[in-house]
């Protein structure tokens, strides 16, 4: 065994402070959302599961909930089915897109490509203010055309937007990485031009897609800017939700309970992405051993 | 010899019909022009106007709008001083994210696989916890601390920055050096370099990639973050990025908002033009 230099305590050291950084805010949360008081003072006092059932239920009385808050609470609900529905559908549809665009551009020669990736990756390196800004931009002016109104449809143009860069960055490697002659080889044997990417190309790529998928699901539940920018004056996710709440200087305890059930959610999710992706790897050893 | 040939161009031809996934690139051109560089064009055309949407005003070409946000009083008063505490602000950040992610990053690809990938579960989860959240937790988290915001804005401002943006900065570095083919550090040994000679000459040039990325990904968003400074000082210390918000909503606002935007976008394709330099495919930015 190797003796420990201060090298290594030192690094130690990063990586808990990493994490505390990192962390300190969602601990926070956690404790909030089962506090029942409001008073900072009092934090980590009156245990309290009642934000968690004031998302589920429509009969506040039995919670004690303050009538003011009641209004709150129910555009909060609002907010987070607006949430779910624009991000359900933006992933879907951006995943479908960006695949096959990622096919479209893995397909190119080279110079083409780069010019592609150049463009793909642009809205992932502009900064959130100025995508939403130019969305903005091209909405309003749509506005003046077509008399397109800010709401739904354009939040969801601009998730499916943000969205297909990740996809088609998630995509490309796998590209790489198959037979470039397994397509030609569906061709010949008689599929049609999207026969062949469906039945040969796709389930070859599919982890790619996956992790596509994921990456687009995890930027629009939470995206908060671009939302901002395109939503109009009606429309609410709930990250603009909060910000409002912020603005107006109250924000309900329930959102904090709500935060904490997707992030929940999402920790089982990963793990268990993490866990078959493990198994898989550890079969396909297996097999070739 | 006549009908080989024959049949090797008819079979050329026949793959480059087979080619055609090609075709599947051209709508995403078609939805990038549209998105993209149609709105840059708006973007120019207000910034050298005096148009607005809502009114369906005259076109006169001015460049008044410059001229306000870089010389007349409101450039003095508002706009120098909120570049450079931008400045000030995210090369601070960035330099502690770098400072705490890249050994972070460097001992992550030390670990075995299983904590490796146990250790990227838990940088990437944060991101589920919303952050408009988890910055106002920030805010909370600075009054039972103590740390008053008149005094300590900027503190607090930079702490709250480094919690959103550090992941970004472990990330790219991390995917870099999981990369990194151990058997050059070997080599290096090999060679008689020490341990700290071999990191310097071969593991951080190696590195150099991820490090240009985490650092655009985030000195970018801390330069232009406007809900950190904005929940973090109750409204009262103005960067870059509110000056923007601001113009979102005010009449006419449009047209200095796309000098500002101009302005930033100036900084994303410098950062953009490093970022390609070192990683050409752009697999360091997820």
């Amino acid at each position: 065994m190797k003796k420990k230099s201060v090298f290594d305590y030192l690094s130690i050291i990063f990586i808990v402070f990493a994490f505390v950084i990192i962390y300190a805010p969602i601990i926070l949360i956690f404790i909030m959302s089962f506090t029942s008081t409001y008073s900072l003072s009092e934090i980590g006092t009156g245990f309290t599961f009642k934000w968690y059932e004031s998302l589920f239920t429509s009969n506040y009385e039995r919670l004690s909930i303050a009538s003011k808050y009641i209004a709150n609470i129910d555009s909060l609900k609002i907010a987070i089915l607006n949430t779910f529905f624009i991000t359900i559908l933006s992933t879907i549809i951006s995943t479908f897109f960006g695949t096959l665009f990622a096919i479209g551009i893995h397909s190119l020669n080279k110079k083409k490509r780069t010019a592609f990736m150049v463009l793909n990756n642009m809205p992932i390196v502009n900064p959130d203010i100025v995508t939403g800004f130019l969305l903005l931009l091209i909405f309003v002016l749509l506005q003046t055309l077509i008399g397109l109104e800010r709401g739904w449809f354009t939040v969801l143009i601009a998730h499916i937007f943000f969205s297909i860069p990740y996809v088609v960055l998630s995509v490309l490697p796998r590209l790489n990485q198959i037979d470039p002659n397994t397509y030609e080889a569906a061709r010949d044997l008689g599929c049609t031009r999207f026969g062949a990417v469906f039945k040969a190309i796709i389930p070859s790529i599919t982890t790619g897609i996956v992790s596509g998928a994921m990456f687009a699901f995890t930027m629009s539940i939470d995206d908060f800017v671009i939302t901002m920018f395109v939503s109009g004056t009606e429309f609410y996710n709930v990250s603009t939700w909060i910000d409002s709440a912020m603005r107006r200087g109250f924000i309900p305890k329930s959102v904090y309970a709500y935060n904490l059930i997707i992030f929940l959610i999402a920790s089982i999710v990963v793990q268990m992405n993490n866990f078959l992706q493990t198994n898989k790897k550890r079969k396909i050893e297996v097999v070739q051993e | 010899m006549n009908d080989i040939s024959q049949v090797i161009t008819q079979d050329t031809k026949r793959i480059k019909k087979l080619k055609k996934t090609k075709s599947f690139a051209i709508p995403y051109l078609v939805w990038m022009g549209i998105f993209l560089v149609v709105p840059m064009l708006i973007l120019i055309f207000l910034a050298f106007t005096t148009y607005d949407f809502s009114q369906n005003s005259e076109v006169h070409f001015t460049l008044s709008n410059w001229a306000y946000v870089f010389n007349s009083r409101y450039a003095v008063t508002v706009f120098w001083p909120s570049v450079f505490r931008s400045f000030y602000v995210s090369f601070i950040v960035t330099l502690i994210c770098l400072v705490i992610g890249y050994p972070v990053a460097y001992l992550m690809s030390k670990l075995k696989a299983k904590y490796r990938a146990l250790i990227m579960i838990f940088l990437s989860l944060p991101l589920w916890c919303n952050q408009v959240l988890r910055i106002i937790s920030w805010r909370t988290i600075f009054e039972i601390l103590g740390l008053n915001y008149n005094e300590f804005y900027i503190f607090n401002i930079i702490v709250a920055m480094v919690s959103m943006y550090l992941p970004f900065m472990i990330l790219p570095i991390y995917t870099v050096l999981e990369k990194l083919d151990k058997r050059v550090i070997e080599a290096s040994y090999d060679l008689g370099c020490s341990k700290i000679q071999s990191f310097f000459k071969v593991t951080l040039p190696l590195s150099l990639g991820g490090i240009v990325s985490g650092v655009i990904m985030t000195f970018l968003p801390s330069l232009t973050s406007f809900e950190v400074s904005d929940a973090v000082s109750y409204n009262t210390v103005l960067l870059l990025g509110n000056l923007i918000h601001a113009r979102f909503h005010g009449t006419g606002g449009y047209n200095i908002g796309s000098v500002f935007s101009i302005i930033t976008i100036v900084f994303t394709v410098v950062g953009f033009i490093l970022v390609l330099k070192v990683d050409k495919e752009g697999e360091t930015l997820i």
